[in-house]
């Protein structure tokens, strides 16, 4: 019940906003009402790490044998780490959003940050594919709905498109695993997924996440930069990776040819994303590589058998994320904050992501462990570079969100902390303490080699100052535009146009003048099929 | 006692036809047919299993026989639910019907229909049916095609396929009456069963036959077409039923199920492609309906994992989908943003109309299957079906389900697209918002909520005892 | 009813038929409609009563006089020419209908033998002629009256082999409907097509 009170909670302080906004605006009410909610929220679900697990029916599809499903919310130590930093991050986008108010959308904005955390919320705390399939589909809509409303450009708009179109389609992969997993057996939980459908859900997952297919869609509008647009982004990463930590049997059920294959292309989905990353001209750029290299992190584990380290990761990605791109206004007086929130993300003994090795590595150190290794170096080098390349001052922000601004960003380090601690049973582990040693060794390197070449943040000459700059810069943009797939893109096109054009060639013979004629030889034709009896497989 | 083929059929009958002179009071028609319409749904659901009321002290029995010219006509309680079905399409269509340029003879002509429709699935030998069929083909013609518009080459099309499609029942028919004494092996059986094949292959557009849908789709008023065709689809699906029904030697053919579940397949795998590669909106509705027919055959085909009560269960979804869907390009087309029904028309839409956007692209959304609507609840036991089946026959259904992806994605990019020059506004009357926005509601809460509304729509398997203990 | 007259029945009704799909002169047309509805009487008359053959006959007739009052009415009818010279066209569709008599004639014995045994094969030859004929013009003419003539010969030629194999009053009714409400509809399409050109 008290899962309920959460939502109960949240959905109130949207409708509380609304009605008093529309009867009498004031942006400081509107704000203390999101304020105070999510912060009960907050404390509530971290509460209710005290009755883990939990379960909840919210509604039981049952009309005798016809449907015979319930939508059920459940809480463990699978998604209760994701749910507090969903939460975290709902809470920290409202105070960070303080740099906004003399805009008098802030409000509805507000409601549109409680309004995305509840029904990811709900996603994220699905017991059962039917309770997940049906949140999905509503952040996605939502989601969709918010971004038409910001009436973008044609090119962001096209990309709004694309990416709805990819949601549908991690929608309906996820609906196929279900149909795949019945067969085994009807109405299984996401406890207890059949192994045959792991790797579908495992589809599904990557779809969401954007490894699959590795077209980043990017958008570039000003209005996603606020604090609303992080938890858009990140939010509906956090119910695929709460899934994720479900898919224990995919080492055993995947063909060994199609495992290796999946291990590789995640890898260097994960090395591209990370040099990407890395090396984005700004950070608003760099959002979508972060996304997709962590994610990669989290589906390796899964794929090396171990899908509960892919916590580890999931968790960096919210927290560490929300921290840097919540970072805007880069204030430069304050930049330690984000620098502290690399503690999210070193991996070293006894930090949040020290577990996250053994899912990468625990099986031994292969070539493929130098290549998460050489990808973690990359995504601490970047996290460092944008954290420092802050530059303005904090007089930029008035004089309350000097407050509350940094208030939001300690937030997030405080819920990094605590889930340091408390996470799951096990998080504060020694780990395989090799593998952050070296990653850091090697940022050690990059940072004296950057002091040795005279490099400073922001790096704006690079050109001159980086030896084999060209020749680097070239073999960048050649990996960019082969892993970035737009020619996989451009022959899909044209493999769609061809079937198109044969489609309507045969539409306009068919309902062309000799088109009864066709329909008799079509009939004669089945009648032929019938009497031939074709036999089918 | 009362016939009730005389309260469903006769009386219908005859006030549409004393409605004719009435047409060009266009609002008195519809409403009298409105009225009507739901009076008449409202008796089917509410008449109890002994058919007979008792009201202030009086008993009121029905007869449910009627005889005519030799041959009867039946209706009982099991066919209640059926009628109410079809009456509630006569209603949702007709109660609006006045805000479109429709032919002047909708109401009565709508009525007509369905009472016809009704004595298809009343008339014994049910066989019979076939021909009413054809007169139901004919009454549409006037309503497709009024007068002031082109004789366009889809109605000819319609036409002629249709009445192709009776002559193959009608000798089906012959055959099977032959059947009867004839040992299992009889070739006169798979004659029978070639016939019956093919003439609902003509009736419901099955592809490869299926151009006249796209052509009627393009050419007449969307209004009218949805109306037609939903009807013509419920309608023809159930009397297939009673083939499967009353026939043991056909539902007992070695894979006769199996292979609809394949036929059923193809058409969605194809129906998908098709919808994707169009560029008018006025043609989507065709596809839309042989996608839907193919759902329809393979949830019969997958009779042994329940396939039938999912046959029952998408009439709702499917209606609500048909409704929204022809309300929104019926008021496009009406309002001049559709001159030559090509989806570029559209650019723009979702800022310059959001709800007639919402509408189309909600509609679509239902009948792909997406969770959170009405469809999906039913959608997912019939992939789970296809999956406990035969799981590879699941490439029809992915190419089928991305196929209709990419549409969606064409669609919404043209919905979003900004105007390179400053069109108007497409004004949304406060009503018109009011019965997109109740009809997306009506999807979600179906969508949510698909215990407490689709289970009641079973009832239309009643009659089918034979099927149903074939498969219990 | 003797052997001679049923095969000049089948004679006349595929000469009418090869006419309606051959000529396009709308007058020849419908006289040639009506005389195929002659012939069908006679086929008819084999197996059935006079009053059962007649209604068919009458309904047949009733509609082409509609049709023919229809063509006069909206000034669509053309003084008919029937020893014009004939057109290329006209030749290939000539040629299509003898090509389809012969596969029918040739084919009437199978299918007698397979599936219509009880059935005289005058009867099958005159009734799956006038079916296949007029199937041809449906899908070699879209004008709309040609259509019309092809459904009524189709349907004509289709109550030919169905009476031969059941009887029914109720059929009989609502086979008659289904003939008038066709001719109604060639009216509809008629009075349209003269709307449009005005």
């Amino acid at each position: 019940m008290y899962i309920l009170a959460i939502f109960g909670i949240l959905a109130f302080a949207g409708v509380a906003i609304l009605v008093s906004q529309s009867l009498k605006p004031k942006t400081a009410r509107a704000w203390l009402i999101a304020l105070v909610a999510t912060t009960l929220a907050w404390v509530a679900m971290l509460f209710l790490r005290l009755y883990l697990p939990t379960n909840l029916t919210i509604l039981s599809w049952e009309a005798g044998e016809l449907f015979n499903s319930k939508l059920t919310l459940t809480l463990d130590y699978h998604n209760w780490p994701y749910a507090i930093s969903l939460l975290t991050i709902c809470m920290a986008a409202i105070f960070t959003d303080t740099t906004q108010t003399n805009n008098p959308s802030a409000p509805l904005r507000w409601v549109g940050s409680i309004t995305i955390a509840l029904i990811n919320l709900v996603g994220l705390l699905a017991g059962d594919p039917l309770t997940l399939a049906i949140a999905w589909a509503l952040v996605d809509i939502i989601e969709l709905l918010y971004m038409i409303n910001l009436q973008l450009n044609f090119e962001n708009n096209q990309v709004v498109a694309t990416s709805f179109a990819i949601r549908l389609l991690s929608l309906f992969a996820l609906l196929l695993a279900t149909a795949v997993g019945w067969h085994d057996q009807p109405g299984f939980s996401l406890h207890a997924i059949p192994s045959n459908a792991n790797w579908v859900f495992l589809l599904a997952v990557s779809l969401r996440l954007g490894i699959l297919p590795l077209k980043l869609p990017f958008l570039n509008a000003d209005e996603l930069r606020q604090g609303m647009a992080v938890l858009l982004r990140f939010a509906p990463a956090a119910s695929a990776l709460a899934l994720l930590t479900h898919l224990s049997s995919i080492p055993q059920t995947l063909p060994p040819v199609w495992l290796l294959t999946l291990r590789v292309v995640t890898a260097l989905a994960m090395l591209y994303s990370a040099l990407m990353f890395a090396t984005r001209p700004e950070k608003f750029a760099s959002r979508p590589y972060w996304l997709v290299a962590l994610s990669s992190f989290a589906v390796q584990c899964a794929l090396q058998g171990n899908p509960l380290a892919s916590r580890a990761w999931g968790l960096a990605l919210l927290l560490s994320g929300a921290l840097l791109y919540l970072f805007d206004p880069p204030i430069r007086r304050i930049r330690f904050l984000p620098l502290v929130g690399i503690v999210g993300l070193v991996g070293l003994p006894y930090t949040l992501t020290a577990s996250g090795w053994e899912g990468l590595i625990g099986a031994g150190f292969s070539f493929r462990s130098f290549i998460f290794i050489f990808s973690h170096a990359l995504l601490l080098i970047g996290y460092l570079r944008y954290a420092l390349e802050s530059n303005i001052a904090i007089t930029a922000l008035e004089k309350h969100a000097r407050i509350t601004f940094p208030t939001g960003l300690v937030l997030i380090l405080q819920t990094i902390l605590i889930l340091n601690i408390t996470g799951w049973p096990g998080v504060l582990t020694l780990g395989l303490w090799v593998a952050p040693v070296i990653s850091l060794l090697l940022v050690c390197l990059s940072v004296f080699a950057f002091f040795k070449l005279g490099l400073k943040v922001p790096f704006t000459n690079l050109e001159q100052r980086l030896p084999f700059y060209r020749i680097a810069h070239a073999v960048l943009t050649g990996i960019q535009s082969f892993f970035s797939l737009d020619w996989v893109y451009t022959a899909g096109s044209f493999l769609g146009k061809q079937i198109g054009k044969v489609t309507n060639l045969v539409t306009e013979l068919v309902e062309g003048e000799g088109g009864i004629l066709w329909s008799l030889v079509f009939l004669i034709a089945l009648t032929t099929l019938f009497i031939a009896g074709v036999k089918l497989p | 006692m009362i016939s009730l083929p005389l309260i469903w059929i006769a009386f219908p009958l005859i006030t549409g036809v004393l409605l004719i002179p009435f047409a060009k009071n266009r609002r008195l028609s519809v409403s009298v047919v409105s009225i009507i319409s739901l009076l008449l749904t409202i008796l089917a659901i509410v008449l109890p299993k002994e058919m007979a009321f008792v009201i202030f002290g009086h008993r009121y029995e029905f007869n449910p026989v009627f005889f005519l010219l030799g041959r009867m006509l039946s209706i009982n309680h099991n066919a209640a639910v059926i009628i109410a079905l079809l009456y509630l399409v006569n209603f949702s269509w007709n109660l609006i019907s006045t805000r479109f340029k429709v032919s002047q003879y909708f109401g009565s002509l709508s009525l007509i229909t369905t009472a016809l429709w009704v004595t298809v699935l009343a008339i014994e030998p049910f066989l019979y049916a076939a021909v009413i069929v054809a007169i139901i083909t004919l009454i549409s013609i006037p309503l497709l095609s009024p007068r002031g518009e082109a004789n366009r080459p889809g109605l000819f099309r319609y036409l002629i396929l249709q009445l192709l499609a009776t002559s193959l029942i009608l000798l089906s028919g012959w055959m099977l009456a032959g059947i009867v004494s004839a040992p299992s092996a009889s070739p006169l059986i798979f004659r029978a069963t070639v016939m019956v094949l093919l003439g609902f292959i003509l009736w419901l557009g099955v592809f490869p036959l299926n151009s006249w849908l796209s052509m009627l789709s393009d050419e007449s008023h969307h209004w009218v077409v949805g109306m037609l065709l939903s009807m013509r689809q419920i309608a023809l699906i159930i009397y297939f039923l009673h083939f499967l029904d009353r026939f043991a030697w056909l539902r007992n053919l070695p894979n006769i199920f199996k292979d609809m579940q394949l036929i059923g397949l193809v058409i969605i795998a194809f129906g998908g492609i098709a919808a994707a590669s169009q560029k008018s909106i006025r043609r989507l509705f065709g596809f839309f309906f042989l996608i839907e027919t193919g759902y329809t055959l393979l949830s019969i085909g997958l009779a042994a994992h329940g396939g039938l009560n999912q046959v029952a269960m998408s009439f709702i979804p499917r209606l609500i989908s048909y409704w929204l869907w022809a309300f929104t390009v019926a008021s496009l087309s009406d309002q001049g943003n559709l001159k030559l029904g090509y989806l570029n028309e559209l650019s723009g839409l979702f800022y310059r109309a959001p709800f007639l956007a919402s509408g189309l692209f909600f509609s679509l959304l239902n009948l792909l299957g997406v969770p959170l609507f009405a469809f999906f609840p039913v959608r997912r036991l019939v992939w789970a079906g296809v999956a406990g089946s035969q799981t590879s026959w699941l490439i029809f259904l992915v190419i089928g389900i991305a196929s209709m992806i990419v549409h969606a994605l064409n669609l919404l990019r043209i919905f979003i697209q900004p105007e390179s020059e400053t069109r108007p506004a497409t004004p949304e009357a406060p009503s018109q918002k009011f019965f997109i926005g109740l009809g997306i509601l009506l999807l979600i809460v179906v969508g949510i909520f698909p215990h407490f509304f689709l289970p009641y729509w079973t009832g239309i398997l009643a009659p089918f005892t034979n099927l149903f203990n074939a498969f219990p | 009813m003797s052997q001679t007259l049923i095969i000049l029945s089948v004679v006349l009704v595929f000469i009418c038929a090869i006419v309606n799909l051959v000529r396009r002169q709308w007058g020849i047309n419908l006289i040639a409609l009506a005389l195929q509805y002659i012939g069908v009487f006679l086929l008819q008359l084999a197996l059935r009563s006079l009053m059962m053959s007649t209604i068919p006959l009458l309904v047949g007739i009733m509609m082409t006089i509609t049709l023919w009052v229809t063509l006069i009415g909206t000034d669509q009818l053309k003084k008919p020419e029937p020893f014009k010279a004939p057109t290329s066209g006209e030749v290939f569709r000539a040629v299509a209908g003898l090509v389809t008599v012969i596969f029918v004639v040739l084919l009437v014995p199978i299918i007698r033998r397979e599936v219509f045994p009880e059935t005289g094969s005058y009867l099958l030859l005159g009734s799956i002629g006038l079916i296949a004929l007029s199937l041809l013009q449906l899908g070699m003419k879209t004008e709309p009256l040609y259509i019309i003539i092809g459904l009524l010969s189709f349907l004509s030629g289709f109550q030919l082999l169905y009476v031969a194999l059941e009887t029914s009053a109720l059929l009989e009714a609502l086979f008659a409907v289904l003939n008038l409400g066709l001719g109604l509809t060639g009216v509809f399409f008629l009075v349209k097509a003269e709307d449009e050109a005005q």
